[in-house]
């Protein structure tokens, strides 16, 4: 049909090529000037990664073990199916160093440990220790690019914790890095992935809070918020919500269905709204759910279940559950009813599972490469 | 009652006659029916007649809405050849049929995407604009991708 040789109008290659995978993509970029030019268009890297989330089945990835490198990859539709060889941890330079790419328990003095801290639009961001000093990577696992962040070292703090998280409003990426230096002084630090650089920010973490478990919140970060569910001092607990907006980069408290709220919760996020899973002691467990952001009386319950074997981890992208039943790891569709297993033990409390996001978003400095 | 007719002529001047209801799937024509009430000939000057007539196939089609999708699949399946693909692809995307221009973009995707990368610039008509180093410090800037 096409005897002569035309070039191909831009809507319709842009079209075709957000349906092709990113590491492909990534790939084509050598093909020619115009190709990359198209390629490297935020507005053509956004819509391929809001089709990769909308139309590809989802591939969740477990990290067994919170300081191990060893991850499995599995379909949603299938979690018992484990995809071989799906993805490769990166690897430092240094044989010496190999922190994610070997499996790396224990903490060792010396040692290196490294745990996900956050997972947003197909970037996973590690953090490690070695010696007393962070550090942080943030990796795109569609196109293997690895980007290590400029060294931060606070002295004199005792207590750490850092997470990762989507600003839509500045179209970047961003770790807030919370650090407690004493009683009442806590100090925030923020990495943002467009300034390359990390700052040191005035706004305050509430005081007389303490944030609960790093594995008290799940899958937050991708709406321009982070959020740490919090006690009061040498209680147990959970009192309030603090919120961070990664756009204002602001705090502020969110109020719970009721003070005092039990001890044994998990923050979510369910279709982009805030959630709240808790045990109790008596009657199993619940889910609840914030109808309208910022609005303590808006909490809905949303889902009962009186089995006390059962642990929720969070929704996935989909809107199905992760629980562990007994230690299995299991999901919830709610739509077709169903649970699924994966058909393995995990630790509740040191695993993370992460979506796998098809996605061409890389560090800006190499956007601009033409 | 008489189901109304509309006439479509390619670019080449074919004429091609469709139901009025079957023809305002397309999001394109069924703007252009409510504006001038589309009783003359509808020219279409960007879609060649061969590919017309595939659009007009899939526009006549009697699926049931449940196997629509499957049906569409394989409309596209049948018309494996990227250059026949691409003209469906820029036809349905033109005249604005959604389904037919997912189906057929999908489909030149999962071709292209084992495709080396001299055979992606065939197949997308891609002209070579580097020299030979330039292709290779792009290579070395993106070796993580290879």
């Amino acid at each position: 049909m096409a005897t002569t040789i035309e070039k191909l109008p831009d809507h319709l290659l842009s079209n075709i090529l957000i349906r092709v995978p990113a590491r492909t993509l990534a790939q084509m970029r050598s093909i020619s000037k115009p190709l990359n030019a198209l390629l490297s268009q935020p507005s053509f890297i956004k819509s391929h990664l809001h089709r990769s989330i909308k139309t590809n089945d989802e591939i969740l990835l477990v990290f067994k073990h919170l300081y191990s490198s060893e991850v499995t990859a599995h379909p949603s539709t299938s979690p018992h199916l484990e995809l071989p060889n799906f993805i490769q941890l990166p690897v430092g330079d240094d044989p010496s160093d190999k922190y994610l790419g070997h499996a790396v328990i224990g903490a060792v003095i010396g040692a290196v440990i490294g745990a996900v801290i956050g997972a947003v639009n197909g970037l996973i961001c590690f953090s490690y220790a070695r010696t007393y000093a962070y550090f942080f990577q943030i990796w795109n696992t569609s196109i293997s690019a690895l980007l290590e962040l400029p060294q931060l070292t606070i002295l004199g703090e005792f207590k750490s914790n850092y997470r990762f998280g989507f600003d839509p409003y500045n179209d970047d990426y961003k770790i807030v890095y919370i650090s407690k230096l004493s009683k009442d002084v806590m100090l925030v630090h923020i990495y943002s992935m467009r300034k390359c650089c990390w700052k040191s920010v005035t706004e305050r973490f509430p005081p007389h809070l303490e944030i609960l478990g790093e594995d008290n919140v799940w899958g937050d970060g991708h709406d321009g918020r982070l959020y740490w569910l919090c006690c009061n001092e040498y209680d147990i607990y959970s009192k309030t919500i603090v919120a961070f907006d990664l756009g204002a980069e602001t705090f502020s408290l969110i109020g719970l269905p009721v003070d005092n709220w039990g001890f044994r919760n998990r923050l979510g996020v369910l279709g982009g709204k805030l959630c709240l899973m808790s045990r109790f002691e008596d009657h199993g467990w619940e889910v609840w759910l914030m109808n309208e952001y910022g609005i303590a009386k808006s909490w809905e319950k949303h889902h009962v279940a009186d089995a006390d074997n059962i642990s929720a981890f969070g929704f996935t992208l989909g809107n199905e559950l992760l629980f562990t039943n007994s230690d299995v790891l299991s999901m919830y569709d709610p739509i077709a009813a169903k649970v699924k297993s994966f058909m393995f033990e995990v630790e509740p409390h040191g695993t993370r599972i992460v979506p796998y996001v098809d996605s061409l978003i890389i560090f800006f400095k190499f956007n601009i490469i033409n | 009652m008489s189901k109304k007719t509309l006439t479509l002529m390619s670019k080449d001047k074919q004429l091609f006659n469709i139901e009025e209801h079957l023809a305002v799937q397309s999001v394109t024509i069924r703007n252009m029916v409510k504006e001038d009430g589309a009783s003359s000939v509808i020219p279409l000057p960007r879609v060649d007649s061969e590919t017309l007539a595939l659009v007009i196939e899939y526009l006549n089609r009697q699926q049931a809405p449940e196997e629509d999708e499957d049906y569409v699949k394989k409309f596209v399946d049948e018309r494996g050849e990227i250059p026949t693909l691409l003209e469906l692809a820029q036809a349905a995307l033109d005249l604005d049929i959604k389904k037919l221009m997912d189906a057929a973009c999908m489909k030149v995707a999962d071709l292209i995407k084992d495709f080396t990368l001299e055979e992606v610039r065939e197949a997308l008509r891609i002209e070579n604009d580097r020299t030979p180093e330039e292709e290779k410090a792009i290579r070395d800037e993106f070796q993580w991708a290879f």
